[in-house]
Formats: structure tokens, C-alpha cells, sequence
């Protein structure tokens, strides 16, 4: 999509596409996802084989550090029965971690080849898919299609549109914050090649270089945590039936 | 000429709408990043030992805010760039 009135026309939002089935596919998306994928599980395969509980190394160091803050996190939120998650929540973070690290690789810029899958909203929404029907199906199972039902009337019966509201926005919201944060990235960067006059040809790979540390230290960090907890947060209503 | 205009007053609908979403939009991000922030320091002057958990849960709270903010920002997008056709 571009518009030709406006200061400077930039190309958002297209990616590279094939036809499978007569259906439309991202596939710059798909290829993230899958990198990012095979990262994850190339990490996870070469601990198992060299986990050692002597002196560990730094990246057993690192993961077990995050697992253990996981574990802790979930504890603390629902106790034993909680235990199923840990391994969910952690999986989410780590996918969702190195996803947006790929935007740190420079991989051209329209079409970019590499790029972060979350500023895609359909990697976002699949994700946030996901994890809310798996907490409406562990929420049944746990306590009982009774209970399930039940719980939209409390605290009141007036309540019932209010709670249906906030159980149907969960999704969204989901998918629209992680989408949000990574795709605005995205655009300032094409704005900032844009917007700077030829002239100063300097700061602008400054520019890129300061937006991608903020963006890869801060932020890429801080909504895979979000995303991690808030799953975390509501597997605590499904499990532990948030009062 | 109807179409132009037509035109226009589309375009210029687009666009203050966007400006308006983003505008407030981060009014109300820095206003929660604000009241969580002057929290954050109150707890630490109180009691300087919870300053690493007061940190963490800080930090949730303003990625909490940003993103009503970004959700506000994918709305301005769709609007200007979708909405908006020639």
C-alpha cells in the first residue's frame, strides 16, 4: 500500500507473495518464521546434548536462567498445577525473542527478504490464536463447562457483556501489541531513509544503527516478555479459577 | 470535479483522524508511563532494597501502556494507508 500525496511515498506492508491454493501467502514471513524456528529448536537440540550439570556454559547459563525466572513466574502465579506452562510460556518467549532479533539483519529494504515475522499480523494473530483458544480449551477441561459458563456471571449477572467484551478483545489485543510495536519499527526506519535529505547521506545509517540497538535491547525483549506473561496471566484464570 | 473534491475531503478526513489517534494516543502512553514511573519512585525512596522488583514490575506496566499506544499507531496506518484510496 502507498499514497502518492503525502511528504514522501514509502512502501509499507507489502511483502513478497505466492498463490498456494488459491490463497495469498507472505512468504518473506514464512521464511522468518521458520529461521526463527530452526533457531529455537537448534538451540534447544545442542543443550540437550551438551547440558552438563557440572560447570555450565554461557548459553546453558542463559537459558536456565530464563527458565528458572519462567518457573518462578508461574509458581508464584498458580502453583503446582501450573506446571504445564512452563515449557509454553518459555517456548513462546524464545520464538517470539529471536523473531524480532532477525530485524537486526540487514536484508535489503523493499522487498526485505529477512524480515521481523510480528510485522506481519498474521504470524501476531496465529500466535494469539493459539494461545487464547488453548486457554478457553484448557479452562473447559480444567473446571468443567459448568464453571466455564459460569464465570462470566461473576462478580455480578450485570457483568455479562463487560466480561464477554474482555474475553472476545483478548486475541486482539494480543496480536495488535506485538504487531504494533515491531511494524512501527519497521516504518521509522523507512521513513528515516526517506525523510533525511541526500544531502546529510551521514546520519543515516546512524540513524539505523541507533533505532536497532533501542529496538533489539528494549524493546524486541520487552514484548516477547509481555506476550510470555500475559500467556502466563491467563492460564492463571483457566487453571487456578481466577477469583 | 465533484471527484476531487470527494477526493480531498477524504484525504484531509484520513489524515486528521490519524493525527488525532496518534495524538492521543500518546498523550495517554506518557500519562501511564508518567504514573507508573512516579509509583516506581516513591516505593524506592520508601524502601531502596525492592528497587530490582519495583524495576521489573515497572517495566511490564510501561509495555503494558506502549501498547494501547502501538494499537493506536496500527489504527492510524489502516486509516491513512487503507481507508484512503485513490
Amino acid at each position: 500500500m502507498n499514497t502518492g500525496v503525502l511528504a514522501v511515498t514509502i512502501d509499507i506492508g507489502t511483502h513478497i507473495t505466492w498463490k498456494v491454493f488459491g490463497q495469498t501467502v507472505n512468504v518473506d514471513t514464512v521464511l522468518s518464521t521458520l529461521v526463527a524456528g530452526a533457531i529455537v529448536l537448534g538451540i534447544g537440540f545442542y543443550l540437550r546434548a551438551k547440558a552438563t550439570s557440572g560447570v555450565p556454559g554461557r548459553l546453558q547459563l542463559a537459558v536456565e536462567t530464563i527458565l528458572n525466572a519462567v518457573d518462578g513466574e508461574v509458581s508464584s502465579t498458580m502453583g503446582e498445577a501450573g506446571r504445564p506452562i512452563v515449557p509454553l510460556a518459555f517456548t513462546l518467549f524464545a520464538l517470539i525473542l529471536i523473531a524480532n532479533w532477525l530485524e537486526l539483519i540487514p536484508t535489503g529494504h523493499s522487498p526485505q527478504y529477512l524480515p521481523p515475522p510480528a510485522a506481519d499480523l498474521n504470524f501476531t494473530a496465529a500466535l494469539a490464536l493459539f494461545v487464547i483458544v488453548l486457554v478457553h480449551a484448557t479452562w473447559i477441561r480444567k473446571q468443567g463447562l459448568r464453571r466455564y459458563l459460569g464465570h462470566y456471571l461473576k462478580p455480578f449477572k450485570l457483568m455479562l457483556p463487560l466480561n464477554v467484551i474482555e474475553e472476545v478483545i483478548k486475541p486482539f489485543t494480543l496480536a495488535f501489541r506485538l504487531f504494533g510495536n515491531i511494524f512501527a519499527g519497521g516504518v521509522l526506519l523507512l521513513l528515516a531513509v526517506d525523510l533525511l535529505p541526500a544531502k546529510l547521506i551521514a546520519p543515516i545509517p546512524l540513524v539505523d544503527v541507533v533505532w536497532k540497538l533501542f529496538s533489539g535491547v528494549l524493546i524486541g525483549p520487552m514484548q516477547a516478555f509481555i506476550f510470555a506473561l500475559l500467556t502466563i496471566v491467563y492460564f492463571e484464570a483457566a487453571i487456578a479459577g481466577g477469583e | 470535479m465533484a471527484d476531487t473534491t470527494q477526493q480531498a475531503i477524504q484525504l484531509a478526513g484520513a489524515l486528521i483522524g490519524g493525527g488525532l489517534m496518534v495524538g492521543g494516543g500518546a498523550v495517554g502512553a506518557a500519562i501511564g508511563d508518567g504514573l507508573a514511573g512516579s509509583q516506581t519512585i516513591a516505593g524506592v525512596a520508601r524502601q531502596p532494597e525492592a528497587q530490582s522488583r519495583l524495576f521489573t514490575i515497572m517495566f511490564i506496566t510501561v509495555a503494558l501502556c506502549e501498547a494501547m499506544y502501538f494499537i493506536n499507531l496500527v489504527f492510524m496506518f489502516f486509516f491513512v494507508f487503507v481507508l484512503y484510496k485513490k
